[in-house]
C-alpha cells in the first residue's frame, strides 16, 4: 500500500512538472500569445538556455526573394569584383556556413528595414554600421578571409544582393537588386 | 480522480513502449554522433578560437555561463566536442548509471548550439529536448517505477513531437503562402533550399507546388490528433518519413530531415519495432 503511495506520488509529481513545463516552453514559443509580463518573464527565464526552441518552420511565409552576402577587398586603392563570401571560400550552397551567411544576412535585411534613412537624398548607413548585425557580417568575411590564408587587404566593402522571385502566376522574369555598404577599414580580428 | 490515479496505476503495470523507446534511445544521441560527422570538415570554422560566428553574450547567471561557456571561453571547444561525442555515443547503450552520460549529452550539446546557433537549425533543437527527455529511461528493469517513468517518458516525448507540428502548422495558417499553396514554390526559389535542377522545373509547374504545399499543410495540422490514434499511427510513419525524406533530399536539409525521421521512433509500433543492436 506504501509502495502505491510513493509510485502514485512520484507519477502526479512528474506530470504537474510535465504540465507546467508545457505550458512555460509554449509561451516562450508562441510569443503573440497574450500573457501578463510576469508569466512572459517567467516563462522566459525558464525555458532560456536549457528548452530553446523555435517551431515556425517557414512560417508564417517564406522570403519572396534569395538574398546574398557580397564582399570585395581593396589593396592599395584597387578594389577587387564582389564576390559571394562562402562561395568565394569554396562552402556550397547547403553548407553549415551557408547557414551562417543566411542568418548574417536576415539580421542585415533587418537593419536595412529598419535603421536606413535619407537625409538630402542621401543614404546613411551610420544607425547599420553601429549595428550588432553589421559588425557580425565583418567578422564572419575577415575570419573567413583570415582561415583562407590569403592576403590581408587594407579596405573591406560589404554588399546584399536580392534576386526577387517572380509570382508564381505571372512571367517568369527574376528582378534584381543590391545595395552596398559603406567602404571601411580592414580591421585586425585578434 | 479516480480515473486519473487509475491511469497512474495502469502506467506502473505493463511496458508498453519498450522497443521504441529503446530504438529511439539509439537514434536520438546517434543524430548528434551523425551531427558532429556532418560538420566535421568546418569545426575550426564553428567552434572554437577561429570561428567565424562572432560571439555575443547571454543573460547573467551560474547556469546561464555554464551553458553559454563556449562563447566565452571558445578554447575549450574541442575539449567539449570530443565530451560529447563520448557522452553520446556511450548514452545509447543501456546500463546503470547511464543517465549520467545523457545528462553530459545534453550539457555539452547546448554548450555547443549556443557557441555556433547561426549555423544550426531547428533539428538540433528537437534533438536537444529528446534528448533531456529520455535521460531517465532504463530498460529491462522489471521494477514498476521505472515501467512508469518509461511509460510517461513515452506520452512526454509524443507530446512534444506533437506540440512541433501543432505549432508549426498554426504558424502556417495564419500566413498567406501556406493556404495559397505558393511556399514550397517559393521556398525552392531560394539557393539555399534548392538545387539548381529543381529551381529550373519552377516556371510552369504551379500545380506542382500548390499539392505538395498543401499536403505539408494538411500533414502537420492532422498530426497532433492522428498520432494517438494507435491503428493510423503506422500509415502517419510511413508518410512522415517520406515527407522528411523529401526535405532532406531537395532541400538538401540532411541535418532537420534527420532529427524528424529518428523522432519517429517513438511512433513504431513494438511488434515490428526491431531489437537495436546495442544493448
Amino acid at each position: 500500500m506504501q509502495r502505491k503511495f510513493i509510485l502514485r506520488t512520484v507519477a502526479i509529481l512528474g506530470i504537474l512538472w510535465l504540465v507546467v513545463h508545457f505550458a512555460l516552453t509554449l509561451i516562450y514559443s508562441v510569443r503573440e500569445l497574450k500573457v501578463p509580463d510576469m508569466v512572459r518573464q517567467v516563462s522566459d527565464e525558464y525555458t532560456i538556455p536549457l528548452f530553446h526552441q523555435n517551431w515556425k518552420l517557414f512560417a508564417p511565409d517564406v522570403p519572396e526573394y534569395d538574398v546574398q552576402l557580397f564582399f570585395s577587398t581593396s589593396d592599395s586603392g584597387i578594389w577587387s569584383e564582389f564576390h559571394d563570401v562562402s562561395e568565394f571560400h569554396g562552402f556550397g550552397r547547403h553548407s553549415n556556413m551557408e547557414t551562417v551567411e543566411q542568418s548574417i544576412c536576415g539580421g542585415l535585411g533587418w537593419q536595412v528595414a529598419n535603421n536606413l534613412y535619407t537625409t538630402d537624398l542621401e543614404m546613411k548607413f551610420d544607425r547599420i554600421v553601429e549595428s550588432g548585425q553589421y559588425n557580425k557580417a565583418v567578422y564572419f568575411v575577415e575570419k573567413m578571409h583570415d582561415t583562407g590564408d590569403l592576403d590581408m587587404p587594407d579596405s573591406l566593402q560589404l554588399q546584399l544582393r536580392f534576386r526577387f522571385t517572380p509570382d508564381p502566376h505571372g512571367a517568369f522574369n527574376y528582378q534584381y537588386s543590391q545595395l552596398s555598404f559603406p567602404k571601411q577599414i580592414w580591421r585586425s580580428i585578434p | 480522480m479516480n480515473r486519473i490515479l487509475n491511469w497512474i496505476d495502469q502506467l506502473t503495470m505493463d511496458e508498453k513502449h519498450s522497443r521504441s523507446l529503446r530504438v529511439a534511445v539509439v537514434f536520438v544521441y546517434g543524430w548528434f554522433l551523425l551531427n558532429l560527422v556532418l560538420v566535421f570538415p568546418n569545426l575550426n570554422l564553428l567552434w572554437g578560437n577561429e570561428s567565424v560566428i562572432m560571439r555575443g553574450s547571454g543573460s547573467d547567471g551560474i547556469l546561464s555561463n555554464f551553458i553559454y561557456h563556449l562563447v566565452y571561453v571558445p578554447s575549450h571547444a574541442y575539449f567539449v566536442i570530443v565530451v560529447h561525442a563520448l557522452a553520446a555515443f556511450v548514452s545509447m547503450f543501456a546500463f546503470r548509471f547511464v543517465f549520467l552520460f545523457r545528462i553530459t549529452t545534453w550539457i555539452t550539446g547546448l554548450m555547443l548550439y549556443f557557441s555556433a546557433y547561426d549555423a544550426f537549425n531547428s533539428g538540433f533543437l528537437v534533438m536537444l529536448l529528446f534528448s533531456f527527455f529520455l535521460i531517465p529511461v532504463v530498460h529491462n528493469s522489471g521494477k514498476s517505477m521505472w515501467i512508469q517513468i518509461n511509460n510517461i517518458v513515452w506520452v512526454v516525448c509524443v507530446v512534444q513531437l506533437s506540440i512541433v507540428y501543432a505549432l508549426s502548422a498554426g504558424y502556417k495558417w495564419i500566413g498567406i503562402q501556406w493556404p495559397s499553396g505558393n511556399a514550397i514554390y517559393y521556398s525552392f526559389a531560394i539557393d539555399r533550399f534548392s538545387f539548381p535542377s529543381i529551381q529550373q522545373t519552377l516556371s510552369g509547374t504551379a500545380w506542382l507546388w500548390k499539392i505538395l504545399t498543401w499536403a505539408v499543410l494538411i500533414y502537420q495540422t492532422v498530426f497532433p490528433i492522428v498520432v494517438w490514434i494507435k491503428k493510423w499511427r503506422m500509415k502517419l510513419v510511413v508518410t512522415g518519413i517520406l515527407f522528411h525524406l523529401l526535405i532532406a533530399v531537395m532541400m538538401g536539409l540532411w541535418d532537420f530531415g534527420l532529427a524528424m525521421i529518428f523522432a519517429y521512433a517513438f511512433l513504431l509500433p513494438e511488434k515490428t519495432t526491431s531489437q537495436p543492436a546495442i544493448h
